[in-house]
């Protein structure tokens, strides 16, 4: 569901307890809007939220050929120790 | 606990390997659990293999293997319930392309890092919003060998 709402320059919303949004300025098609929140409230641009989640679905289609990877051998943070599972990958893929 | 994947079949994976992403990732909310995969001769790559969805894996690597400069600015407040900040260990996901020519090249996404706490098995996926950080830098001369500064 959405709702929709009209405003003016100089007016605002609020949304909840804490989270105000004011529109700062328009102009031709763009819309400056002043956003005040709390810090851990984090704010992006939807389409930069959409491109990382592009990315996750992206790359969790390609499984890397592990031929690719000529500086592996290396020692991982002995943090990880505990954490890693061996495994070795089917049909040798 | 049995984990299906698609790319290594059936493992058998103590409960405490696994990591809790509690916000899922980035546009997957519903992806919460994974496990990090280590194959012989490839560390420090590691799968991370989703619990929930046996087809769902990505590669990942330390950010510092690849740019040891790698320090990203994250809010607190975005990672309160991470743990002790020094424990906290910057993840970037790394995936393949080929170009035009048929070359392959290696990217990671150094925008959306995974911070990943070992200790506490958590881990969120944040977004640093600053031109700086790439969503897909080429780290295929990286790959090859090349130092990561040149």
């Amino acid at each position: 569901m959405v709702l929709v709402l009209t405003r003016k320059k100089g007016e605002a919303l609020v949304i909840g307890d804490d989270i105000k949004i004011v529109i700062l300025s328009v102009s031709g098609d763009s819309v400056k809007v002043g956003i005040e929140a709390p810090r851990d409230v984090k704010i992006l641009r939807a389409e930069l939220v959409e491109a990382v989640k592009d990315i996750n679905v992206k790359a969790s289609k390609i499984h890397m050929p592990p031929s690719i990877i000529k500086r592996g051998g290396q020692e991982p943070s002995p943090l990880f120790g505990k954490l890693t599972v061996k495994a070795n990958r089917k049909d040798g893929d | 606990m049995i984990v299906k994947t698609k790319l290594f079949g059936d493992i058998d994976v103590p409960p405490e390997s696994v990591i809790v992403f509690p916000q899922g990732l980035v546009g997957l909310p519903s992806l919460q659990k994974f496990v990090l995969i280590q194959e012989e001769g490839l560390e420090p790559f590691f799968t991370l293999q989703s619990v929930d969805d046996p087809e769902f894996a990505l590669w990942i690597a330390p950010a510092v293997f690849i740019d040891q400069s790698y320090a990203p600015p994250v809010d607190e407040a975005e990672i309160e319930d991470l743990g002790n900040k020094d424990d906290i260990l910057p993840m970037v996901i790394v995936w393949t392309e080929e170009d035009e020519g048929g070359n392959i090249h290696t990217y990671a996404n150094f925008k959306a890092p995974l911070l990943i706490n070992p200790t506490l098995r958590r881990g969120r996926q944040v977004i640093i919003d600053r031109e700086e950080y790439l969503l897909k830098r080429d780290i295929t001369a990286v790959m090859n060998g090349a130092s990561a500064d040149t």
